[in-house]
Order: C-alpha cells, then sequence, then structure tokens
C-alpha cells in the first residue's frame, strides 16, 4: 500500500495559521478492504490538529480517534487513525493506478519553525478480504511525509518500549498486589475442550507507561467455559494505582498481543492493535474482558516470538496424530488431534509473523 | 653363443615392459587430469547442514544499468534432506534498490513476504497436498526482483538471522538447518 500526503509541504508563516492534507493509498493490487490502522505522528510543539473528516469508510468506534479527542491527539503527538467499510461489500480497490483518499486532518502552526507529520510504513494496516473470508494485514511500502516549514522527511518509529541501554532505571517503591481477573479468547477454539486439553498456560505481562518499564511477567493456567471463553487470575505485586499500564498476553501456542484497554473490541478477529496503554489497577481484584479479541496462533512450542517455517512444518509433520507429545506441541485448536486446521490457523496468522511489543 | 641370444631377448623383453610402464602411466596420468573439472568460480557456500546461494539470473554478470530490474535467485542444498518449509533473511541497502517481488520456482511451496527497514524474510511453507520428496540439490527455489535505485557497488547478503527472524530449512523430521550462506556483489551504472 503505497501512502501520500496531498499537499505534502505547507507554509505556514503565523501562528494558528491553517491547512488541511488530505492522507491518500493507493493498492498495490486489485483487492476489498474492510478496514484499516495507521499512526500519524507530528510535532506537537510545533503543530496541532484542528479537524478530522474520515473519507474512507467509517471510523471504528472507541479504536480511531476522531474531534472529540483532539486534546489527547495534541497532548499525545499522534493520531490513531482507525476506520472500516461494514457494508456487504467492502471498500473496493477497483485499479491499481488511482489514489483514494483516506482521511482529511486540519492543522494549524502552534509555534515557528520547521517540523513534519509522518507515517511510519510498518506501523500501516489495511485488512485485505482474503476468499476463504479470512481478514490478512498489508502494511505501508512507503513512508509518508508532510513538511512544514522546510522540515526535514524523518519517520517517528512507533513507539516501543525499550530500556535504555547504560541507564539505570529507577526502581519504584511501594505499590499494591493487584489480582488481574482475565478473560480470554483463543483463535480457533469456540467450544470446550474435554479432559486435560482445557487448561492453557498463559503468561502475561505489564508494561509502566509512566516509568517505561516492563514491571512484572507471570504465567497462569487459564480453563474455557462452554463457549469457549478462557479464565484465569493472576497476581502482580508493587502496582502503582495511579500508573497506565500495558498488557502483554502470550498463550502457549500464540504471537502476543499488546492491550491498552481493560475492554477491548474488534469488528474482525485478530485486528485490534494499540501503541498507548490506558489500564489501570486498584488493589485486589480488577476484571479484564479480553474475550471481545482474538488471540491469534502460529508460535508454537518451544516459542520465539514469531511465526517461522518450524511452525508450520511442526504441524504439518505430525498431522493426524493424537499422541500426548505431538498433541501437547501443534494441537493449537485444543481438539485432540493434529489436523488441517491446526495449520490453516497458523497460516491465517502469518499476515502478522511476530509478537507484538 | 646360445648364451648371448638369451640375454639379448632378455634384455628385449625388459624394454618392451620398461616402454609399457611408462606410456601406460603418461596415459593414466594425462586421461587423470583430463576428468578434472575447470575450477569453479562463482562464491558459494556448503557446510554439513546445506548450503543457500544468491546468484544473478545473468549468470557472469554483475554489473547493470540502473535503468534495468535486476533478478537473483536463491540455490538450495539439503544435503539429502526432505525440507518441509525454509526462513530466509536476505539484507540489502533499501536506498539502492526497490524490492519489487519475490516467487517461488517449486510449484508445491508457497512463500510468504515481509519487507522491513534494511532487510527482507521470506517464509516458505510446503503445501499440505504435496506429497512429493523436497531434496534441494542445488535447486532454484526462490527468485526475487529487485529495482536498482542508484548507482554503486552494493551487497545482498543472506544472515543467519535478525531480531527473531532466521535463516533456516526445516526437514520432515522437524530437524532445524542452519545451511552457510554467501553474499552477493552487484554493480549498477
Amino acid at each position: 500500500m503505497a501512502l501520500s500526503f496531498n499537499p505534502a509541504t505547507a507554509s505556514l508563516t503565523t501562528d494558528l495559521q491553517e491547512v488541511t492534507t488530505i492522507i491518500k493509498v493507493k493498492p498495490s493490487a486489485v483487492m476489498t478492504i474492510r478496514g484499516y490502522y495507521f499512526p500519524v505522528y507530528f510535532d506537537k510543539n510545533k503543530v496541532q490538529i484542528k479537524n478530522l473528516t474520515y473519507m474512507m469508510g467509517n471510523v471504528s468506534a472507541s479504536l480511531g480517534q476522531t474531534n472529540a479527542d483532539l486534546a489527547k491527539i495534541n497532548a499525545d503527538g499522534y493520531i490513531v487513525v482507525q476506520g472500516e467499510d461494514q457494508t456487504l461489500t467492502g471498500w473496493v480497490f477497483g485499479n491499481t493506478t488511482g489514489f483514494v483518499n483516506v482521511i482529511s486532518i486540519k492543522f494549524a502552526r502552534k509555534a515557528s519553525g520547521s517540523s513534519n507529520l509522518s507515517i511510519n510504513k510498518d506501523s500501516v494496516r489495511f485488512y485485505k478480504n482474503a476468499t476463504n473470508g479470512i481478514l490478512s494485514a498489508i502494511t505501508g511500502s512507503n513512508n509518508a511525509f508532510l513538511t512544514v516549514n522546510g522540515g526535514v522527511p524523518s519517520v517517528t518509529p512507533t513507539p516501543t518500549p525499550t530500556p535504555k541501554a547504560g541507564t539505570p532505571t529507577p526502581t519504584p517503591i511501594g505499590g499494591v498486589n493487584a489480582t488481574l481477573k482475565l478473560k480470554l479468547k483463543f483463535q480457533g477454539i469456540g467450544t470446550k475442550p474435554t479432559g486435560a486439553l482445557n487448561k492453557l498456560k498463559v503468561r502475561l505481562k505489564l508494561y509502566d507507561e509512566n516509568t517505561e518499564t516492563y514491571t512484572g511477567s507471570d504465567a497462569a493456567d487459564f480453563t474455557a467455559d462452554n463457549n469457549g471463553i478462557w479464565s484465569g487470575n493472576v497476581v502482580f505485586n508493587g502496582v502503582f494505582t495511579t500508573h497506565n499500564y500495558v498488557l502483554l498476553v502470550k498463550g502457549p501456542y500464540h504471537i502476543q498481543k499488546k492491550v491498552c484497554v481493560v475492554k477491548p473490541t474488534e469488528t474482525a478477529g485478530g485486528t485490534y492493535r494499540c501503541i498507548k496503554g490506558s489500564i489501570s489497577f486498584t488493589k485486589g481484584d480488577n476484571n479484564l474482558d479480553l474475550s471481545g479479541i482474538v488471540l491469534l496462533a502460529g508460535d508454537l512450542p518451544a516459542q520465539d516470538g514469531t511465526i517461522s517455517s518450524y511452525d508450520t512444518s511442526l504441524i504439518r509433520n505430525n498431522l493426524g496424530k493424537t499422541d500426548s507429545a505431538s498433541v501437547a506441541k501443534s494441537d493449537v485448536n485444543h481438539d485432540g488431534i493434529i489436523d488441517t486446521q491446526d495449520y490453516s490457523l497458523v497460516i491465517a496468522s502469518l499476515s502478522i509473523k511476530n509478537d507484538e511489543e | 653363443m646360445e648364451n648371448n641370444q638369451s640375454n639379448n631377448k632378455i634384455f628385449i623383453y625388459l624394454l618392451v615392459v620398461f616402454f609399457a610402464f611408462f606410456a601406460g602411466t603418461n596415459i593414466f596420468l594425462l586421461v587423470n587430469n583430463k576428468s578434472q573439472p575447470p575450477s569453479e568460480k562463482e562464491m558459494v557456500a556448503t557446510s554439513t547442514e546445506g548450503a543457500l546461494n544468491l546468484f544473478l539470473d545473468q549468470e557472469g554478470k554483475a554489473s547493470f544499468p540502473k535503468d534495468k530490474e535486476i533478478i537473483i535467485n536463491l540455490k538450495a542444498d539439503s544435503m539429502e534432506k526432505n525440507i518441509s518449509g525454509y526462513d530466509v533473511v536476505l539484507s540489502y541497502d533499501p536506498l539502492a534498490f526497490e524490492f519489487i517481488k519475490a516467487t517461488s520456482l517449486l510449484t508445491d511451496f508457497t512463500i510468504h513476504i515481509y519487507k522491513k527497514d534494511n532487510y527482507l524474510t521470506l517464509l516458505g511453507t510446503k503445501m499440505l497436498q504435496s506429497q512429493t520428496q523436497s531434496v534441494f540439490d542445488k535447486t532454484k527455489i526462490v527468485s526475487l526482483v529487485f529495482k536498482p535505485l542508484k548507482a554503486g557497488q552494493f551487497d545482498f547478503a543472506l544472515e543467519p538471522s535478525f531480531n527473531k527472524d532466521k535463516t533456516d530449512f526445516i526437514t520432515d523430521e522437524t530437524e532445524i538447518l542452519n545451511p552457510a550462506l554467501n553474499e552477493l556483489k552487484v554493480e549498477i551504472y
């Protein structure tokens, strides 16, 4: 997907002077799109966003940012653009020659100096409707920029929590014990597995947005109800009730999912994405209902944080097996046999490939 | 007199044996020398866990005009092992080349392509319905097309790993092979 700003340059000579740009996209192939997601970064000290108008489908409710979020957008320095087309056909790209408007952004000068608006191609996701009904994500083919007052095009990387090398991280003192009571949904498991198969060990990790550090990790056993919703508890010590957190969840056959709110939702399985965590905890029990999103399968034991040919081969080479050792390694949907369903589940996740961080 | 004639016969016999031995040795050395192939000029990597090598589609040519796309192929050797999947990490200069496409040259393998900042990863999976053996013996497995963006001399290199991505072959016994890898120099003018 090629992305561009139109216009791609702006000259703002006075404060509050406004300009409107449209972000456009051109597909690499004829396809039908169900949804899209990308953050647009800007220098919050030089520019402020005044208006957003989605032009492709509609904004994804409670996921994509709108004019109601302008205060947060201008405080954060980025816009989360997330939209979808819920019509029967979806958004059809009938050719690969023309650019299509995605969103219009009006912004104004806040202070003098050069800056830019940018889109990092690796953060871009367009969800394509495949013939088998499975959505696959397409990333951007280029970084896109709008330079303001001669700014140098540069990409703001997706804010990933990387500890700064050589800088000792202060360990917060105090905090409370928080019990996370979680509900999860795993790709391909729609009912309660039988017997010993009704148990999955899930690894959980917290990232503290305030201190920019990982504050704890633990694993817990989860069991499913008749609807395939998995429940389990995990206790984290030293959690600050005033801080915002990201929760990272990794199932035993799954790629890690980053979750930023206590009850995330998505319109198509596996499409939920977020940037900044806003989960806050209280002392004692904290309910997090993640059953509105699906944890995608693909990273089989021994896990290495990515879906590779080892994972697809592990299923292919054990097709039809029902022994406990084989099932423990590659029975993704927990029905007691390694079969083509398990293989299809992993193949369906290949558009994501790596753990979310 | 009879003794002299007998000595001459022995001498002639020894002379014939000596010449026969001399001629035989020369013929053997000559034949042996001719049967050796000319030394291999392309840089290839091999190991007991197989090999994966980059080579240009137009062999013997390493210099290309800027306005023409270049095709680089991947040649694999799996040391007689039957392969059910492979991963490839290929680094290149994205300011010098635009990646255009990758195509599986094996009809029963599907490839998934992931374009990263300065490298490319490929994930090859053997189709479930395929029952044929996939033993790579200097087999061309993938064709890659790049569009040059600027002139200069540049490297394409197969990397053992990059971040979480790796280069490997997976056998039908789910054994991981770490093949020997090479790199390729390309000049664009």
